[in-house]
């Protein structure tokens, strides 16, 4: 499990995150909303440890993170196998077949010894996605990971995050996802201004 | 590999290009290490413009090298820190550099080995370069991580590296401690003692220095910082 304690992120002098507390669970899926700044990849970041909270506190078992934190950013002049490579050399944990594999779940196969600034957008947030799923994380941290996805690949991660969350804490942030169309979500947090505006659970969310 | 040739191609040619006036072909080293070149009549050094140039275009070739890959560490350094946190994405960034640096000090060698052969001569200058080398690029390759790690620019960073070191190129020529921060200096010979050490101080205290830095918020609050 994973807990908020009353964190707030202060920079210079403005509360990009107010005084949330918030757990997230192991088996479920939440999806952070809200408009744009309203905190929700300050939040991300704080959940994975990139940044540390001005006040408050995190409580988190010992974990292995997949993330997708803003746009998807790759070495441009190599290839996604050269830089798919690179990271897995990192844990040591995969080798070079269960990265093809990784690679064939999100439909790059074909192109995956393509240098990846010949990747279009969409190809490029698959490919982030795919760096995310690769060694099987027991926290997914999914910073907009729909953005730039055309509708057939918008539903093939949709299908594989909802397939992956047994065992996992899945965190998704997005603006303008229909929930009720997606109904993969178990807690919808809503933020505005780096406060948490309602946490809904999704079965009375759809029930209402 | 193609990129590897043609990085050494351009080395050997301004190995060749550089102005020597005397017959010693080995001095050449020299010359494109000092940006200077010798008076075979009266014995003293002077500094033409194109070795100058050369030697800047050199450090420049080499710094960029080293710097692009710093640069793509650091592009991947969500990724990378997620994986291993702090002491595995430092880990990352030193091991490029000095696999970079062993590259450059492969091309500088394999220049060297081609001249040993062709003169069937050789110059201790060959292992006091490769030497002094390794710690002023490593020197400048932790000053610029550090600046990274601080949030400053990467073109902010490399204009005061590259204007650092040609100011301290053309003072080393008149006040030999300013040749910490270039590859060799005149009288390399009776300087080597103090510069060597000197330089050895400071790539331990910017190598320990990147690790003495723990907070992580300026690397990942670069970008966007209120979403």
């Amino acid at each position: 499990m994973i807990k908020l304690n009353n964190v707030t992120k202060t920079l210079k002098g403005h509360d990009v995150v107010k005084d949330v507390s918030l757990s997230f669970e192991k088996g479920k899926i939440y999806l952070l909303r809200g408009h744009n700044g309203c905190g929700k990849t300050m939040l991300l970041r704080l959940l994975c440890g990139l940044i540390t909270p001005t006040i408050g506190s995190i409580e988190k078992d010992e974990y292995t993170y997949g993330v997708i934190i803003e746009t998807p950013a790759f070495v441009e002049h190599e290839t996604a196998r050269q830089n798919l490579k690179f990271l897995a050399s990192i844990q040591k944990k995969i080798d070079m077949k269960d990265i093809e594999n990784s690679v064939a779940k999100v439909n790059l196969s074909d192109v995956i010894d393509k240098q990846v600034k010949k990747y279009s957008l969409g190809m490029k947030q698959r490919l982030s996605f795919c760096q995310a799923i690769m060694e099987d994380p027991d926290v997914l941290l999914l910073d907009e990971p729909f953005n730039a996805l055309d509708t057939e690949h918008f539903e093939l991660l949709v299908g594989m995050i909802s397939k992956m969350k047994e065992g996992k804490i899945i965190v998704i942030a997005a603006h303008g996802i229909d929930v009720e169309k997606h109904s993969i979500f178990d807690q919808i947090v809503t933020l505005c201004n780096g406060k948490i505006e309602s946490i809904e659970d999704c079965l009375r969310h759809l029930r209402d | 590999m193609k990129r590897k040739i043609f990085f050494v191609a351009i080395l050997l040619l301004l190995h060749i290009a550089t102005f020597n006036e005397t017959d010693d072909l080995l001095l050449t080293f020299q010359f494109v290490a000092q940006g200077s070149s010798l008076d075979p009549f009266t014995d003293e050094v002077y500094f033409p413009v194109f070795n100058v140039l050369f030697n800047i275009a050199m450090m420049v070739m080499f710094i960029s090298t080293i710097f692009k890959k710093i640069s793509e560490v650091f592009m991947l350094h969500t990724y990378i820190f997620n994986r291993g946190g702090q002491t595995v994405f430092k880990r990352a960034l030193i091991k490029c550099v000095f696999q970079k640096i062993l590259f450059i000090l492969i091309a500088k060698s394999i220049i060297y080995i081609g001249f040993f052969l062709f003169t069937r001569e050789f110059t201790v200058f060959f292992l006091y370069d490769l030497l002094s080398t390794f710690l002023t690029l490593g020197i400048f390759s932790f000053i610029f991580i550090l600046s990274k790690l601080f949030g400053i620019k990467n073109k902010i960073s490399l204009f005061c590296i590259i204007s650092g070191y040609i100011i301290a190129l053309i003072l080393s020529q008149q006040i030999y401690f300013f040749a910490v921060l270039t590859i060799s200096t005149v009288d390399w010979q009776s300087t080597l003692i103090p510069i060597i050490p000197i330089k050895i101080f400071l790539f331990l205290i910017f190598g320990v220095s990147i690790n003495l830095n723990k907070k992580p918020d300026r690397i990942f609050l670069g970008e966007s910082e209120n979403d």
